[in-house]
């Protein structure tokens, strides 16, 4: 044979295989369509047993008017951590019930707030949430004051958290911030956490989402079985002439110290109220459970009081009144 | 002389060419040799098939290892399959996905698993169904949990939509109830398909902990420590093989360029950095329902935390 011939042998044969193997090679995977498609156990997965419903929302917030047009004034003015839309249920409530409410401050950082002191000089009620930066000596003992003369004060906390800035060309930047109450609420002997409450055994659709239930008969809890706390720092009591209104449920835990114990989340003294969470009073969450009872106790409270005008003072060429509302000039020391 | 070289040099060089051609082309068909020889089954030895799940689990990266699984499954000479498992996991879905298929495969021949890395919350979640699950002390593996991201962006302006639901599909409580569905579900499921080897409560689970292998052996969210060769022996083990080969399944290749990267950070953590919608659609900004233990950038996660 000729080396022609054993070469075009040669070439036919690897054709021949070039062909054969591409004939072949389609029906290796011909047989996958039924085979091993078969049915899984998938009991663990059924729909019946894992599918969660969304709470119930229902009834309204009611209020016992007695008539008589209350002002209410809302802080604005320390980086509080809320928007309009997210207390439109509470201010709702307020002007349908006859009430008038007003703003302290602008919202905005630029903006240069008025004196507080003289805000609360025409107001029956103050109402302060998440404020972010610290009231000053002579505001704090101007609430205080207010207080004392009979006027509501309520006082809405909220657990530290980690706010997200920047983004895209300018980076983001992490910054924690958390409640600057501690120096009015504990002027009423009541102080706020910084940690959030949660519960895994019993929860409203996530751990951070709490029950609380009433520690004792109060007005402010009149009609709540049971309130619902979308993120709660607990509030502490500490002295024997505050009392602690609302309660977490058992087995419910602080994030900070993961321990577990009975945790008050609002609490009372005489004419200030400090509550720990203010999420309950935004729209998507204010008529879960009884939130709706529990905002039309918080509304009578801030319209139940009687305050009394500041008296003149009597000699007006004491230079150390000490209540902030008038500051003298400084610099010298007096003789 | 001058005769010869015309007769035998053009038949050498000619030979070579074929040769080449041969070995060429007999390199292109070796592995449909090899697929026949395997394909017939009773002749070939028993093997134990090893399938990779490398990096986040998608849709796409679960196709593959689903048709690993179900290859598996026809080949009469697979007897046992061991998953080889470094994931951080990935979309609920996908998940879910990995989850049935290995299920489907642990109904018919013994499955192992084998962690050296990480096995957390969608990787935990597909390798549930395995007779025993294998980690070395130092991998990280449990988070059995979901994370729910919701969309940066909002609708264009001018955008008309024709209800209240249409931009984000459902309102915020919603998406917590589903969230929460998912959570019971992978869960439930943890403590189904561990049983009494779990020393954990389902409370203890719904932590969401990753755990150290080392502890994970001691509170039953594996069994034993080992590595992936004392997965294959305790795999063909289960399955009565004395003489057996090893399969070795090509992992599945990450999508394209990589959009989903682990960032080792100086404290030791892993942060998993989305740089894109990698585990949806992309250009489509939706809610999303991930099974991944890490951070998630650039999205919303609607835990508030």
């Amino acid at each position: 044979m000729s080396n022609a011939s054993k070469l075009a042998g040669a070439f036919v044969g690897i054709v021949a295989l070039v062909v054969l193997v591409a004939a072949v090679s389609p029906l290796l995977g011909a047989s996958t369509g039924s085979e091993a498609r078969t049915a899984a156990n998938a009991s663990t997965l059924d729909s019946a047993t894992n599918l969660v419903d969304v709470p119930s929302e229902n009834g309204t917030v009611t209020t016992d008017s007695d008539g008589e047009s209350k002002v209410i004034v809302i802080d604005r003015a320390h980086a509080n951590g809320f928007t309009r839309e997210e207390l439109q249920p509470l201010v709702q409530s307020l002007v349908e019930a006859g009430h008038e409410v007003r703003f302290h401050g602008s919202g905005s950082q630029q903006g240069r707030a008025p004196e507080l002191n003289a805000s609360l000089r025409g107001a029956d009620a103050f109402v302060v949430v998440a404020p972010r930066q610290p009231y000053r000596a002579p505001e704090v003992r101007g609430v205080a004051d207010f207080a004392d003369r009979g006027g509501r004060v309520l006082l809405v906390a909220e657990p530290a958290s980690t706010q997200v800035s920047g983004g895209l060309l300018g980076g983001l930047s992490a910054q924690r911030v958390s409640t600057e109450l501690t120096a009015l609420s504990s002027q009423f002997g009541m102080s706020v956490g910084t940690g959030y409450l949660y519960n895994m055994h019993d929860n409203a659709n996530n751990f951070q989402h709490v029950y609380a239930t009433p520690s004792g008969g109060t007005n402010l809890t009149d009609g709540v079985d049971r309130a619902v706390f979308q993120r709660v720092t607990p509030v502490a009591a500490n002295n024997g002439t505050a009392e602690t209104l609302l309660t977490a449920t058992d087995r419910t835990h602080l994030s900070t110290t993961r321990s577990n114990e009975a945790y008050g989340v609002a609490a009372r003294n005489g004419n200030a109220t400090v509550i720990g969470d203010s999420t309950f009073l935004e729209p998507s969450y204010y008529r879960d459970a009884d939130n709706e009872v529990l905002i039309g106790n918080v509304i009578e409270f801030l319209t139940g009081g009687d305050k009394q005008p500041k008296p003149e003072p009597e000699e007006p060429t004491t230079p150390n009144g000490g209540t902030g509302e008038f500051t003298p000039p400084s610099g010298e020391t007096a003789p | 002389m001058s005769r010869e070289n015309e007769t035998t040099g053009p038949a050498a060089w000619q030979y070579a060419v074929v040769a080449v051609v041969a070995v060429l082309i007999g390199a292109v068909m070796a592995p449909y040799a090899a697929g026949v020889t395997r394909g017939l089954g009773q002749s070939s030895p028993d093997a134990v098939a090893v399938v990779t799940i490398e990096g986040p689990i998608t849709s796409g990266s679960v196709d593959r290892v689903r048709d690993d699984l179900r290859e598996a499954r026809q080949n009469e000479s697979i007897q046992a399959v061991v998953l080889e498992v470094n994931s951080p996991g990935g979309s609920v879905p996908a998940s879910e996905s990995l989850y049935l298929a290995v299920n489907r495969t642990a109904a018919e021949m013994p499955v192992v698993a084998s962690v050296e890395g990480v096995g957390a919350s969608g990787g935990y979640f597909g390798m549930l169904p395995a007779d025993r699950i294998y980690v070395t002390p130092g991998s990280l593996i449990g988070s059995v949990g979901v994370v729910a991201t919701a969309p940066t962006g909002a609708q264009p302006p001018g955008a008309i939509t024709s209800g209240p639901d249409k931009g984000s599909g459902f309102t915020r409580e919603e998406a917590l109830a589903q969230a929460e569905t998912l959570r019971s579900e992978f869960v439930g499921t943890v403590m189904e398909e561990r049983g009494s080897e779990l020393d954990l409560t389902r409370e203890q689970v719904s932590y969401a902990k990753v755990y150290l292998g080392s502890r994970a052996v001691e509170n039953g969210i594996a069994d034993r420590i080992g590595d992936q060769d004392t997965a294959i022996a305790h795999a063909a083990s289960r399955a009565d093989l004395d003489d057996y080969a090893v399969v070795e399944k090509e992992p599945p290749q990450q999508q394209g360029i990589s959009l989903l990267g682990q960032v080792q950070t100086g404290d030791g953590n892993t942060t998993v950095v989305v740089e894109e919608d990698t585990f949806g659609y992309r250009g489509v900004e939706t809610y999303q329902y991930l099974a991944l233990y890490g951070s998630v950038e650039d999205r919303e996660v609607i835990t508030d935390e």
